[in-house]
């Protein structure tokens, strides 16, 4: 589905951590379409070729930041080892507090994609 | 009959994971907690048959809550992000079942709770080469001992003071001998042995007892 046909936003969810992905099983419903990526050497391309609407990240960010700031569109960054969500918008990282449950993850999302930033 | 499952983890995205993978299966029941406090009210109030317990559960890790759950009779995979040997091994020996890795597949990780829940071991990758490492370990402590026997049993109180860096005129002072007489136990020491310094004879010790643990007699 290109850019133009989608319903929804596409949010792609690059992981490090297979549960990841299962802990935000059903998290963006009616919200956004979830596209599961692992972090493996394809991972790059696969983004570039997906165009995501947004990017959710566990682990290391890795090319995360460039492609956002190239596409111009947010990272939600989950620091499952540090216990930290993070948000890039606009080329900066902003500090979006301890608490990574999937609905505050949820919540930087959906917030960065309409534009109001993270509170 | 199915399978009741504790997942105690401090973070939430890992309690929602179980949760939605177990939930896809026919057998299990879920129950959550997110520290040591809120695992001793479940063990009061809950069957529960197998744990999934982090290994840095708040508020002082997994070991009080595993005590809790191995004597009200449950199964204890311990989990982390990485497995950091002493932790997990201290888990082991504390009763749990296995080891697995955060990182494990949801497919990988339904199989193992029904396998500690059929009674079987959680071996894990990482838990095997930990056991390995482990043993490997013990069978060097045990070579080590068997060696340090051949001292007498003053010679080994003499190495115990060499091992935590004594010199001669304070072991002989420790000792009450003279050190004439530390000296020439060293020497039987290293003799003995087979090393040549006092440093390979400390290491020697240390192989043998850990480090810091004064073996004297």
């Amino acid at each position: 589905m290109t850019e133009a046909t989608r319903s929804r936003p596409l949010v792609v969810v690059l992981y490090e951590v297979p549960l990841f992905v299962e802990a935000l099983d059903g998290l963006f419903e009616g919200l956004a379409d979830v596209r599961p990526v692992p972090r493996d050497g394809s991972a790059e391309p696969l983004v570039h070729w997906l165009r995501p609407d947004a990017l959710i990240v566990d682990g290391p960010v890795g090319f995360a930041p460039d492609y956002a700031d190239a596409a111009e569109v947010p990272v939600v960054h989950v620091d499952l080892h540090e216990s930290r969500l993070g948000v890039r918008s606009e080329g900066r990282w902003v500090d979006a507090g301890a608490d990574t449950s999937p609905e505050a993850i949820r919540s930087a999302l959906v917030a960065s994609l309409v534009g109001e930033g993270v509170r | 009959v199915r399978t009741r499952i504790l997942v105690a983890d401090g973070l939430t995205v890992f309690r929602a994971a179980v949760h939605n993978v177990l939930a896809r299966e026919h057998d299990f029941d879920v129950l959550e907690a997110a520290s040591a406090p809120a695992v001793e009210a479940l063990v009061g109030a809950e069957r529960i048959d197998v744990a999934l317990l982090d290994l840095a559960l708040p508020p002082d890790g997994a070991l009080p809550a595993l005590e809790l759950l191995r004597g009200a009779g449950a199964e204890v995979i311990a989990w982390s992000f990485e497995p950091e040997a002493a932790l997990v091994l201290e888990a082991i020996r504390a009763g749990a079942s296995g080891y697995l890795a955060k990182d494990i597949a949801p497919q990988g990780l339904v199989r193992s709770l029904r396998g500690v829940a059929r009674g079987e071991a959680a071996l894990s990758r990482e838990l095997t080469a930990l056991m390995i490492a482990a043993l490997r370990d013990l069978d060097e402590r045990d070579a080590a001992r068997e060696h340090v026997g051949v001292l007498s049993a003053r010679e080994r109180e003499v190495l115990a003071h060499v091992a935590a860096g004594a010199r001669n005129r304070q072991i002989a002072a420790a000792l009450s001998i003279s050190q004439f007489t530390v000296k020439r136990h060293v020497q039987n020491i290293l003799q003995k042995l087979e090393v040549a310094t006092r440093a390979d004879a400390a290491a020697f010790h240390r192989a043998a007892f850990g480090v810091g643990e004064r073996q004297t007699a």
